[in-house]
């Protein structure tokens, strides 16, 4: 049983404290700067945090993005530029305020917001995580292999435009899962004679490549700029406390949809803060006789809790079964491992000082965004004077720097490169990439339970529906495929007769793909 | 770079026929039932079949799409910028070794800078320091094994 004073002596360390406010500043800045996303500020800490204790570790992460979140919101609404897709999807009402002359409110809304999204987050991330575990310490390999099935189907599902798209990014993440020894006998598969692919590919590079290379990629096409018109901000603090009340069902519903959006696997804060957005205007059109600026508000902190409260729900499955909610607990899953603290449900009974210490700096970091990010709105006009020319090429020596951290071989930074130009090429034809991310994560251990359940059972299949919970698991997941297959056909049909009629319209709703 | 759906999806195919005939090469111990190529060729059958849908539904439905689109540029010499980065790590993976870390990022970073508008009198001393405090944080500082190069007989006195 964990005690309040352990956890308290883990928090007490002036060491922690340093590192969880210098990664909050690389937060602010890397989230501040458009183009820079929370997710590349993860990649870029990769190097740092494998120094580091575990708890100060994972803190480092969960701050700095936490803070490249909110800070997203900055460009957003003074330059119309989302920081990080993450705030996108309310940068036009956001940019309307300040071009109003309302600056000062926009900002403050989607701080405040931000702050109270990722902090309900923390408390549902802090008491369901481990009920949850409690139930999965009576996991077999069965519920694991639906568990992860279920996992990969969801991040197809919400992820992308394209089933079969998202099911092709899938399949090639599984497929590199199967480099190096395999689960049951530890023979070497697809390793042609590479002594570096024997331990399997390592996720890091590969992470690094797929996210932080191919932005840098994309990014290359346009020239640099950070030079913008800068409006005056004003008063951002005054009022706030009336505001948070005046809007407190639409900030409960944003950071609802959020912890829920970001505990399913492969979605992220990105997709969280559409759907919120999504959910707030249908809500606003069901009222009469609203007020424009209040509404406007209302958007932007409904999606500004969602996008930050889907960091703290993507801990759910990261910490419980392993199963990464979203890109950035993908990273955090590895840096887990390599510190020795596996997630899964005993982590709650090995390691409950570290776990807990861990929710807790949720709350720290939460917190902290308060006067940090009133300082980073303050100082924005210093940030935007960094001259831009120096930022890709820095970040590609940290990525260098990061890819080769992993292991320590220089075949890290050729699997970087690699990835880097695979997940250009994968982003431009519209393959996301978060299912393949989830394939290469879970595929030892969907094998590795798959051939355990097969074997148990003398390869007899019934063997996966004959336990009570797995079975139920098992019926859902082979129930939702079913569902959605004859949703796309019923879809594609009606599409067909509409095409005598008509040009089918040019589809508007966001992709996402699970990037933050 | 958008590149045809029938192409994409047949190089997944294609790409799934190998892992097939790979997993079909591989022999477990004889009295496993379920040996390493069971589940690989669950995968390789699973990428002809989603690979073969991608390309049907390409060659289906865009027909008067190009094959090949080159992605919208800005500004000029972007193709180079483009270029630059994947030869930037080209270059550390094969010079990293001899020139050693510092040298090596100095490189990579000044000539990065040049490319990006900046003059090399003004870019070659911030490159330079750049790589000597990546240095100094991450060898001297968290001890990661960064190639030394020439200076290795000296790293000694470099790792704090």
């Amino acid at each position: 049983m964990v005690t309040i004073s352990s956890v308290f002596s883990l928090l007490a360390d002036g060491h922690l404290w340093l590192v969880l406010l210098a990664s909050a500043v690389f937060g602010l800045f890397m989230g501040a700067i458009p183009g820079l996303t929370a997710l590349m500020a993860t990649a870029l800490m990769v190097p740092i945090v494998m120094f580091m204790e575990p708890v100060p570790a994972i803190g480092a992460i969960i701050t700095a993005s936490a803070m490249a979140i909110f800070a997203g919101d900055i460009p957003g609404a003074l330059m119309r530029m989302p920081g990080t897709p993450a705030s996108a999807a309310y940068t036009d009402d956001a940019y309307s305020l300040t071009m109003a002359g309302k600056a000062g409110l926009s900002l403050g809304a989607g701080l405040f917001s931000s702050v109270v999204g990722g902090l309900l987050s923390a408390v549902v991330l802090a008491f369901a995580a481990p009920s949850l575990a409690e139930v999965a310490l009576h996991f077999s390999s069965v519920e694991y292999f639906w568990l992860g099935v279920l996992g990969v189907s969801c991040a197809i599902v919400i992820g992308g435009s394209s089933i079969l798209k998202g099911l092709l990014s899938l399949f090639l993440g599984l497929a590199l899962a199967m480099v190096g020894m395999d689960p049951i006998a530890g023979m070497p598969r697809f390793t042609f004679g590479v002594p570096d692919m024997l331990g399997g590919l390592s996720l890091i590079p590969v992470l690094i490549g797929l996210f932080a290379i191919s932005e840098l990629l994309r990014g290359a096409f346009f020239e640099v700029s950070t030079a913008a018109r800068r409006p005056a901000i004003g008063q951002i603090c005054s009022g706030m406390t009336r505001m948070l009340w005046n809007h407190r069902f639409g900030l409960v519903r944003g950071s609802g949809i959020g912890t829920l959006i970001g505990a399913l696997p492969g979605a992220g804060a990105d997709v969280a803060a559409w759907v919120s957005y999504a959910v707030e205007r249908r809500v606003q059109k069901g009222r009469r006789g609203g007020d424009k600026e209040f509404e406007k508000v209302e958007r932007i902190m409904s999606s500004g809790a969602a996008n930050n409260a889907a960091l703290g729900g993507a801990y759910i499955p990261a910490t419980v079964f392993g199963i990464p909610g979203d890109a950035i607990t993908a990273i955090v899953i590895s840096v887990m491992f390599l510190k020795g603290v596996n997630p899964g449900p005993t982590i709650f009974i090995n390691n409950p000082g570290v776990i807990y210490a861990i929710f807790s700096i949720f709350f720290i970091a939460n917190l902290l965004m308060i006067p940090l990010g009133l300082a980073c709105i303050r100082a924005y006009g210093a940030i935007l004077n960094v001259p831009a020319v120096f930022i890709s090429p820095v970040i590609l020596l940290f990525c260098i720097v990061g890819a080769f951290s992993a292991d320590n071989v220089m075949f890290g930074v050729v699997l970087m490169l690699v990835f880097g130009l695979v997940g250009y090429v994968m982003e431009s034809n519209e393959i996301p990439l978060a299912p393949a991310i989830l394939g290469l994560i879970l595929g030892p251990m969907l094998e590795q339970n798959f051939m355990t359940t097969m074997m148990k059972a003398n390869g007899n299949p019934v063997a996966f529906f004959d336990r009570p919970i797995g079975g139920t698991l098992g019926v859902i997941t082979l129930g939702a495929w079913a569902l959605v297959l004859l949703l796309n056909l019923a879809a594609s049909r009606s599409a067909r007769a509409k095409e005598g009629q008509e040009e089918a319209l040019p589809s508007t709703s966001p992709r996402a793909n699970g990037s933050a | 770079m958008k590149i045809h759906d029938s192409i994409t999806g047949g190089i997944f195919a294609l790409f799934g026929v190998f892992m097939l005939v790979y997993a079909a090469g591989l022999h477990g111990a004889r009295h496993l039932a379920y040996g390493p190529g069971f589940f690989p060729s669950l995968i390789g059958g699973g990428l002809v079949l989603i690979g073969g849908a991608v390309a049907w539904n390409g060659l289906r439905a865009g027909r008067r799409e190009p094959l090949a689109e080159l992605p919208a540029v800005s500004g000029k010499g972007a193709w180079l910028r483009f270029a630059a980065i994947p030869s930037a790590i080209l270059f550390y993976v094969l010079a990293a070794d001899t020139l050693g870390f510092v040298l090596a990022a100095a490189v990579i970073l000044a000539a990065l800078f040049t490319l990006a508008g900046l003059k090399l009198r003004h870019g070659a001393p911030v490159a330079l320091a750049v790589s000597v405090l990546f240095t100094v944080f991450f060898a001297s500082l968290l001890h990661m094994p960064l190639p030394w190069g020439p200076l290795r007989d000296v790293s000694g006195w470099l790792i704090w």
